[in-house]
């Protein structure tokens, strides 16, 4: 930022400009202006310094909180419901309340609860989350820790915090196989050929810095390549469109691999040898053969011709194929086992599953491995790297948000791993918070990548604490579907005590997650729910009390640059950043920050001093050191940890004010060479999992604790189903989209937009988004191939009912060419909400009322994914919705 | 065309503007016929020419206050003068004011002065001219506004202007044809040979008409830009208004009536009823003939790297979008 | 002299909108008025088929069509080339709206509000700036561009697919840009002139 932007902006108009950053999404981290007149919000821009990451960009949704600030639908008052009968479209009977009386009564309750057991209150969290560091910050430390990870719910001493996640369950393979958190993003710095598959890589939804970098990417000669059922803006950019059938990327990427292997037969033997567990000796139970003495795994010496461990030094090549004799018994590398699985994927049968033809699948290999350039080399800061401009970028939501998901993610890093592309100049990178560094690859005693977060695998307990039964889920994002099913069910669920209490922030779930009617049902039952509201959404329509939200733009805040996400270049590479916001003007209602409610909650109940305090935790999560630490024993406003954040993070001549007057304050920690993670692990000192021996053992590690307490997974009849996936490498499980009846006979997908992408700051409320949305001819339609709407005889225009075994999402159709023949589309989060809200809100098509939790059919037992491409049929409905 | 996008039709001017159109077009072409056949057919002058300067001034008055109740910001309407050099709305305009006091003064102007005065047939006839030509002028504008649109291919031919003018001077002779049989009905007054004239040329008129109107749309048919107006024309949403009310209606059964009146010398009662017929549907079909090549206009397409890409229906006029606020 | 043009990249345009809210913001423009769209249209037939992005302004030509046919002189070209309506001259005829190739000047029939019985006070001080029945478009941010910066569009727009400058200074981006990267005007044949480029969607070997 320079001081002649400033000047700039004083004389443009009356009126003063104020730094701020924005939350139309729950990235949250776009830093803006915002043009006060009179005390009115006049006008947003993106910071004209070029803070990254937003680079002095703010999108739609940024520019359109001018109208979600004024909305008059707001809640405008702290809120008590008279009436006992709960449901979204039930009038609460609310009566307005004083603050007092609102925090006394949850304090009363919280208190009573935790002395009980605090494992009796759920803390919700969603996209509006960036409100309340509180809830928002996490309790990551180097070695990394697991869900339960945010303050809050730590301070109270509950393990159940919840959220949607199961929408985005995307990070499993990137938490396993680089060791980060939150996805393998595409460096675009110097990629030269990308595959995206069934994601977006930045500019689908329009998002200002992924956008931006995509593009200039593109620009200098990037070819992308966008495998996605419907024609994306990414598409619009890209080299190749693949339309795929939805929920069959494993297939393609499967028979990718066996070209690979079988047809092409070059990988970087280099990387496979020195940074994977390829050679490494599996034996016939699937582990590794290991060292007796040392316990460490063991590799064939091809010129030796005899068993090592992995790192002796003595090794002088690593055998990767063929059957080798240990200890009296045959034992195979890895990378010959998963050649020898790959065998059957071929292209012909891929093109049967996914409908992509087969050349094209040969094409699409054949260009990745020519584009990966094995061998050749960059210089970056006088550093020697190898140089791998190719990447298979499969974490994202969509592809991954599928049965078979996370197997296709994985199959998804197999591919880049024989390339030798991943965490090198032009490949797939990491993005581990707060910026690359030695934790972020850091081989374990078998010489692999540490697993991270959900990698890691939360350890087994039976009766189990969380509500969610995240102990029968490990490895899951966040399996909230079976919340309520716990609920409703609790004997089914081996729940071992009564759930109480709900506190939700910045989430609507029964919109923005699955099986409407089940959530519904569900917190009718819950017996005190209170909500942090913007609007009168359907769970603060279910709410006891309802605590008002500031508008983002009222709130005087800080938002800490988390990472970088769908992609990365030299422009955010090791950014270490601090956004300040100031409160554009005196908030229009008796609304109040988030984390001070909190903090007087936690302070009355109990648990914001002493150890395992919310102090304790703030000193952990904001990693405060010396002065800076904050003493247990005494109250401090949000403000002032803040402020002993943005200290630690910049200095002490720094702090909160600094911030809020600069709007950004920011740093590359880690430019250049050291931007990428092989720089700390060069050569063979690391290894990624190419064969996922953890993931086969966290089965053999359920069974065994299973059969101790002599129970089974609940909801899956046959359990081998749910075994299937905890397997050591990818293979093709037929999703039950497939075997679906026949009336099923199209598939539905869902995308983000820029108009409509988390639904943080309301947006689907927004005046001018619905503007836009509305003159748009495809914003708010149901799309359908113009071939499959001849045949079924639908017009555009056609009023229809899209109908899933679980639900139905009405709307009207667009035919078009830009979709797959057997796909039905739908956009965005629309056509939900209460009577309270503006009609805006429930125009569209609600998508998610399509989709279920059920554990048989629709997740994905590794991430605890739910499927988002459902099989639908269709049916033209009259005005009423009624069949015609 | 690209079937998946629509043709859009122009909103922007309604029914106000098509029935000025109409209201100002039949005053025109009823002063000028009524002008020309005053002089082909001196017998008659004084009953054409008071009948027509009478006709025109409520025309004028109720097509110029249609007019300008069209205007967003009708405090603005003197400035509608401003720019006559380009803008064939300000010719208009000033055309419509000339055209208005001159029919006025013409009107007022006494047909014999007690003392003899030689030159007041000459005065009559010199501002006969001036005040046709500013009619003319009137007849004129509605079709080169339209023509002169660049963003309309499916107007801009010098056929279209043509046919707004010979369709004027058509409904002026009905309006003629109108008042003499409402002058009829006084007694002692016999209309029946002006009326049998006006019928007559209204036939010729219509004859022309229709060869205009078969010219032009033939004209558009053959143009890719406008072929798309043609159709909806003659085959798509304005189809029967267009065949039924401006074809046979406007056309066909007012030509019969008229030459059929004309040629057959027919009296009395069915002379009135075929007068009236004539009339009612001509003026009708004269309407309708604004309507539906106004209303159907289509605007070009954009051109965009070798693909056309048609505006959106609602292009060219604000989206109506209203939240309601409980 | 200075002719301010703008260039459109549609090889970078992403279709996001983010202008056309920018343009709101920035002129407080009324419900239903937007003085910058993005049309999306498709072509081809499936497998083969595509989606475009064409945003639209006010392509300020220099032989502009509405100031010609404007009775009232309410819209006149400025000289650096910058066509602008005044709404205390503009009747309301709404034959601009007509004669416009590309639709850019609306009538704005009245000062819509967003909520029926109830106005913002972003729109209430918005509504300053506008007057019910007169004709609107975009100005090329004048306010802005009097004082040397670039209009609304360009700041926000995420993808960097919009430059802003002079056509008359052969060195400037715009001109550049123009002349390198074969950009082209909408509908030639209307022999408008527009400032307004377009750069080809697909650019050499893609």
């Amino acid at each position: 930022m320079t001081a002649d932007h400033r000047d700039q902006t004083i004389v443009l108009q009356q009126g003063q400009w104020l730094y701020s950053f924005c939350l139309g999404c729950m990235q949250a981290d776009c830093s803006t202006r915002v043009l006060v007149k009179d005390g009115v919000v006049a006008n947003v821009e993106g910071h004209p310094g070029k803070v990254p990451p937003g680079m002095g960009k703010v999108c739609t949704k940024g520019v359109a909180a001018i109208m979600s600030l004024y909305n008059p639908y707001r809640v405008k008052t702290p809120l008590k419901r008279t009436n006992p009968e709960k449901g979204p479209d039930i009038d609460p009977g609310w009566v307005e309340i004083s603050w007092e009386e609102a925090i006394d009564t949850v304090a009363r309750r919280f208190k009573r609860i935790r002395e009980e057991d605090p494992r009796k209150l759920g803390i919700w969290w969603g996209w509006g989350l960036p409100q309340s560091l509180l809830i928002a910050t996490r309790l990551v430390d180097e070695g990394g820790s697991i869900i339960p990870t945010s303050i809050y719910p730590n301070a109270f001493g509950t393990p159940n915090e919840l959220n949607s996640r199961c929408l985005c369950a995307i990070h499993y393979a990137s938490n396993l196989v680089h060791g980060h958190h939150a996805e393998g993003i595409s460096d675009l710095q110097y990629c030269k050929y990308l595959i995206a598959v069934g994601r977006t890589v930045g500019a689908n939804t329009g998002t200002t810095h992924g956008t931006l970098r995509l593009i200039d990417a593109i620009e200098r000669g990037l070819k992308l390549v966008v495998v996605d059922p419907r024609f994306s803006p990414e598409a619009a950019k890209a080299y190749r469109w693949i339309p795929i059938r939805p929920g069959t990327e494993l297939a393609f990427t499967l028979a990718l691999l066996h070209v690979i292997f079988y047809e092409i037969g070059r990988i970087d033997e280099w990387f496979v040898k020195n940074r994977t567990n390829g050679p490494y000796l599996i034996g016939a139970d699937g582990l590794y053969v290991r060292d007796a003495a040392s316990g460490k795994p063991l590799v064939w010496d091809a010129v030796d011709n005899r068993a090592k461990v992995f790192d002796d030094p003595s090794l002088k090549d690593y055998a990767l194929f063929g059957d080798y004799p240990v200890d009296g018994a045959t034992a195979h590398p890895a990378l010959h086992l998963i050649k020898q699985r790959m065998k059957e994927y071929t292209p012909e049968w891929a093109e049967n599953i996914t409908t992509v033809p087969a050349a094209t699948i040969r094409e699409v290999a054949r260009e990745f491995m020519e584009y990966a350039s094995i061998g050749s080399t960059i210089s970056i800061d006088d550093y020697e790297f190898p140089f791998r401009p190719a990447q298979f970028a499969s974490s994202g939501r969509g592809a991954v948000s599928q049965r078979n998901g996370t197997l296709f993610d994985l199959a998804g890093k197999i591919i880049n791993l024989l390339a030798g592309a991943m965490e090198v100049p032009g490949a797939v990178t990491g993005n581990r918070n707060p910026h690359p560094g030695p934790w972020v690859l850091q081989p374990d005693q078998d010489g692999t990548v540490t697993p991270f977060m959900e990698a890691v695998g939360l350890d087994f307990k039976f009766p189990p604490d969380h509500i969610s039964m995240s102990e029968f889920y490990p490895h899951a994002h966040a399996t909230p579907y079976i919340m309520v099913r716990a609920i409703l069910e609790p004997e089914k669920y081996h729940l071992s005590y009564e759930f109480e209490a709900m506190l939700n922030c910045g989430a609507n779930s029964i919109r923005s997650g699955c099986d409407r009617e089940l959530f519904i049902k569900a917190y009718s039952k819950v017996p005190f729910i209170v909500t942090f509201a913007a609007n009168f959404d359907e769970v603060t329509m279910m709410s006891d009390i309802v605590f008002p939200d500031h508008h983002f733009l009222e709130h005087k805040y800080a938002r800490f640059y988390m990472v970088s996400h769908q992609n990365i270049d030299d422009s955010v590479r090791g950014l270490v950043c601090a956004m300040g916001r100031n409160a554009a003007l005196e908030p229009l209602h008796n609304t109040r920050s988030v984390d001070e409610v909190l903090l007087e909650i936690a302070d009355r109940v109990g648990f914001l001093r002493g150890r395992n305090g919310i102090n304790e935790y703030i000193n952990r999560a904001f990693r405060l050191t010396g002065d800076n630490r904050l003493e247990l024993d005494r109250r401090y406003t949000i403000d002032e940890m803040i402020d002993r954040r943005v200290k630690q993070m910049f200095g002490t001549d720094s702090g909160f004010e600094k911030l809020l007057q600069e709007g950004g304050l920011y740093r590359f920690q880690t430019p250049g060479k050291e931007g990428y993670n092989y720089y700390y692990w060069p050569g063979n000192k690391t290894r990624h999992p190419i064969y996922f021996e953890r993931l086969k053992m966290s089965g053999l590690k359920m069974r065994k604790n299973l059969a101790e307490h002599a129970v089974t997974i609940p909801g899956w009849k046959d359990q081998e189903e749910y075994f299937q996936f905890f397997d050591a490498i990818p293979h093709w499980i037929t999703p039950p989209e497939m075997k679906a009846p026949p009336e099923y006979d199209m598939y539905a997908c869902n995308w983000k937009t820029s108009l409509m992408r988390h639904g943080t700051g309301n947006t689907q409320e927004n005046a001018w988004l619905a503007e836009i949305r509305d003159t748009d001819p495809y914003e708010l339609y149901i799309w359908i191939n113009a071939v499959t709407a001849a045949q079924k005889g639908f017009a555009d225009g056609d009023e229809v009912c899209v109908e899933s075994p679980f639900g139905k999402a009405y709307g009207r159709l667009k035919v078009t060419q830009l979709i797959h023949p057997e796909v039905v589309g739908i956009a965005g989060c629309y056509g939900s909400g209460t009577y309270m809200m503006s009609p805006e809100a429930k125009k569209g098509s609600h998508f998610n009322s399509l989709l279920s939790g059920e554990e048989e059919t629709s997740i994905d037992p590794i991430s605890g994914s739910i499927t988002i491409s459902p099989r639908v049929k269709l049916y033209k409905v009259d005005g009423k919705g009624k069949k015609r | 065309m690209n079937s998946n996008i629509p043709v859009s039709m122009q909103q922007v001017w309604g029914w106000r503007v098509i029935w000025h159109l109409f209201l100002v077009s039949i005053a025109a072409g009823a002063y000028i016929c009524a002008f020309i056949l005053s002089l082909v057919y001196p017998q008659h002058s004084r009953l054409f020419m008071a009948l027509a300067t009478l006709a025109v001034v409520p025309l004028l008055i109720i097509g110029i206050a249609l007019l300008i109740s069209h205007l967003g910001a009708k405090t603005k309407v003197i400035r509608a003068f401003c720019h006559p050099n380009s803008s064939w709305l300000s010719r208009g305009g000033i055309a419509l004011l000339v055209f208005l006091v001159l029919d006025i003064v013409h009107g007022s102007l006494p047909l014999n002065a007690p003392p003899p005065t030689p030159w007041l047939p000459f005065l009559h006839f010199v501002l006969g001219i001036v005040t046709s030509l500013s009619a003319l002028l009137v007849l004129l504008y509605g079709g080169m506004a339209l023509a002169r649109l660049r963003s309309f291919p499916c107007w801009r031919s010098e056929l279209l202007p043509l046919l707004f003018i010979v369709s004027g001077l058509s409904g002026g002779l009905m309006v003629l044809v109108l008042l003499l049989l409402i002058l009829g009905i006084a007694p002692g007054l016999d209309v029946r040979q002006p009326l049998i004239l006006a019928l007559q040329h209204a036939g010729y008129v219509l004859v022309i008409q229709g060869i205009v109107l078969g010219c032009y749309l033939s004209w558009a048919k053959g143009l890719p830009a406008a072929r798309g107006y043609a159709l909806i024309i003659t085959r798509g949403a304005y189809s029967v208004t267009f065949w039924v009310g401006v074809v046979v209606m406007g056309i066909l059964v007012p030509l019969g009536f008229g030459l059929y009146a004309a040629y057959a010398q027919i009296e009395g009662l069915l002379l009135i009823i075929f007068a009236l017929e004539l009339a009612v549907f001509g003026l009708v079909g004269t309407l309708l003939l604004r309507y539906v090549l106004v209303s159907a206009g289509v605007s070009s397409a954009l051109s965009v790297e070798g693909n056309p890409v048609t505006l959106p229906q609602n292009a060219r006029a604000p989206t109506s979008h209203l939240v309601r606020y409980r | 002299m200075t002719r301010y043009a703008m260039v459109i990249d549609l090889a970078r345009c992403v279709g996001c909108d983010t202008c056309s809210i920018a343009c709101k913001a920035e002129h407080a423009t009324p419900r239903g008025m937007l003085w910058n769209r993005v049309l999306k249209y498709e072509t081809g037939s499936y497998p083969h088929s595509r989606l475009h992005f064409l945003p639209m302004i006010c392509m300020h030509c220099a032989e502009p069509e509405c100031e010609k046919a404007c009775p009232t002189r309410a819209i006149t070209k400025r000289v650096d080339g910058i066509v602008v309506v005044d709404n205390n001259r503009c009747m309301g005829c709404r034959y601009c709206v007509l004669a416009c190739p590309y639709a850019s000047p609306r009538n704005l029939d009245k000062l819509g509000s967003y909520y029926e019985d109830y106005l913002t006070p972003f729109e209430k001080m918005g509504f300053a700036r506008h007057k019910a029945g007169t004709a609107e478009k975009c100005d090329f941010c004048l306010e802005r561009v009097e004082r040397g910066m670039e209009p609304a569009c360009v700041v926000s727009c995420v993808a960097k697919a919009r430059f802003f400058g002079n056509l008359d200074d052969p060195g400037s981006e715009v001109s550049r840009l123009i002349k390198e990267k074969a950009g082209f005007v909408l509908n030639p044949e209307m022999n408008t002139e527009p400032s307004v480029y377009y750069l080809p969607s697909v650019r050499g070997d893609r």
